[in-house]
């Protein structure tokens, strides 16, 4: 008999929540789009194949129910207006225009992102997963993942508001670690 | 000079590049300062983006999220997130009012045990046979307390996992814990559900550890449609449930216990 898997999902919840929170850029609205994904997961069980990853797919139903509601979003004209949201303070307490990146900026850039790049920002640069497992998510060779996620995180970077340009010194004898999941 | 790739200034940013191919790539950018301003926005759409995002991973998921995995069942409508955040306890007082038909119905029925201390219902049934053994809840010194196999599913059972029994009647009867978490008293809380195959409808509960080890249940109530009168039925499966999670967010003293909080506190005896 299968496992059940809903506490498999429960355990990645965090994840989703962050992955979605990243996309639609916003917390209710990501957590919206995390119980839609899992309602049809849950009613899809039968289409995943148990002993592959869970948070591949996942992401996958939540990719196509995100830009699914982004098609609908543009014909029906409702479109978020970005420029009300505001410059978080970061959770340790920093502001984040330390870091010379403020929410609003990202937020903005990824709005104007094509799909497939708003995706390989929300899986590689925020929920910290290999070029390689982007690219079995996506079904694509690692070479275009590569390539789309530099053109991606250069878009993003030049879309930022030009008064909080990003430039960070270069550190040649150390290097940032990836994301912890 | 135009310098490196965007690809191998990306993969030297993410930390991703072999000793040697690091190596190079520093030889280069010493000397091509178009490539070290590329390595930057490299660097800044790395660590520093992904830590705008970061706060879903240091809290816990939110307790509706949870419940709505745990509790999914594929054959009943779900409402949206949002309309579960609404969910107002005077709904569910409206929903139970004394003059509604269903709940005269219940009453008729006596399809249904509920315990609601703070809003004074006391509604009595019972579920699974006449007694003894088959028995899934007792009375004692005026509490309804889990028995028999409900008693052994919330001490010993992890959220989710399903454990299965036959009934009096040779039905099977299935159970799960579905939700735990501590209460304001400090008390250990888990939520429920019981699915009697064949017709037989089902309940769900929330039942609170006492310190004799007693699941004391705070509520036990008929997910079962039941008949209000000889020509109306009333959906119990979605006001009951409503009920049920309004009282767990009255209840709740922070959020739910994740699957590894769970099993530490299970097999700790419940300490």
């Amino acid at each position: 008999m299968r496992k059940d898997p809903r506490p498999l999902i429960v355990e990645f919840l965090p994840r989703l929540r962050r992955f979605s929170y990243a996309l639609t850029g916003d917390q209710d609205k990501g957590d919206d789009l995390v119980q839609e994904t899992c309602a049809r997961a849950l009613s899809r069980l039968d289409q995943w194949e148990a002993g592959t990853r869970l948070d591949s797919w996942m992401f996958r139903i939540a990719q196509n129910i995100w830009f699914d509601q982004k098609r609908s979003q543009k014909v029906r004209g409702d479109v978020v207006d970005i420029d009300q949201m505001y410059d978080l303070p970061g959770e340790d307490g920093r502001d984040i225009m330390e870091e010379r990146l403020t929410l609003k900026e990202v937020a903005r850039g990824m709005k104007r992102l094509p799909n497939d790049q708003q995706m390989l920002i929300a899986l590689v640069c925020v929920d910290g997963l290999s070029y390689k497992e982007a690219s079995d998510i996506l079904e694509v060779p690692i070479g275009t993942v590569m390539s789309r996620l530099a053109r991606a995180r250069r878009s993003l970077y030049e879309m930022a508001d030009p008064e909080s340009e990003i430039s960070p010194p270069i550190e040649l004898e150390s290097r940032r670690g990836r994301t912890k999941r | 000079m135009a310098g490196l790739k965007d690809e191998i200034l990306m993969a030297y940013a993410d930390g991703l590049l072999d000793a040697q191919a690091r190596s190079r790539v520093e030889t280069v950018l010493q000397s091509d300062s178009e490539s070290r301003r590329r390595v930057g926005i490299f660097h800044a759409t790395g660590a520093p983006l992904a830590q705008l995002y970061q706060k879903p991973m240091h809290e816990p998921a939110p307790a509706h999220l949870v419940k709505f995995v745990l509790n999914y069942n594929a054959d009943k409508p779900r409402r949206s997130a949002s309309a579960a955040r609404r969910t107002s306890f005077a709904d569910i007082l409206r929903k139970f009012s004394f003059e509604s038909p269903f709940l005269q119905g219940a009453f008729a029925t006596a399809a249904m045990v509920m315990v609601a201390a703070g809003a004074g219902w006391v509604l009595r049934g019972d579920i699974g046979g006449t007694g003894g053994e088959n028995r899934l809840v007792a009375f004692q010194q005026g509490h309804i307390f889990a028995a028999g196999v409900l008693k052994n599913v919330l001490e010993t059972l992890p959220s989710g996992e399903e454990a299965r029994a036959v009934g009096p009647a040779g039905d099977t009867v299935t159970m799960r814990a579905t939700l735990t978490f501590k209460n304001k008293a400090q008390s250990y809380c888990r939520e429920y559900e019981i699915a009697a195959h064949g017709g037989g409808g089902g309940f769900a509960g929330l039942g609170c550890r006492d310190q004799s080890g007693n699941w004391d249940l705070q509520v036990h109530v008929s997910t079962k449609a039941v008949a209000a009168s000889s020509n109306q039925v009333a959906p119990a499966g979605s006001a009951t449930e409503a009920a049920l999670e309004t009282i767990v967010d009255r209840t709740i003293a922070g959020d739910a216990l994740g699957k590894k909080d769970e099993a530490a506190v299970m097999g700790g005896g419940w300490k």
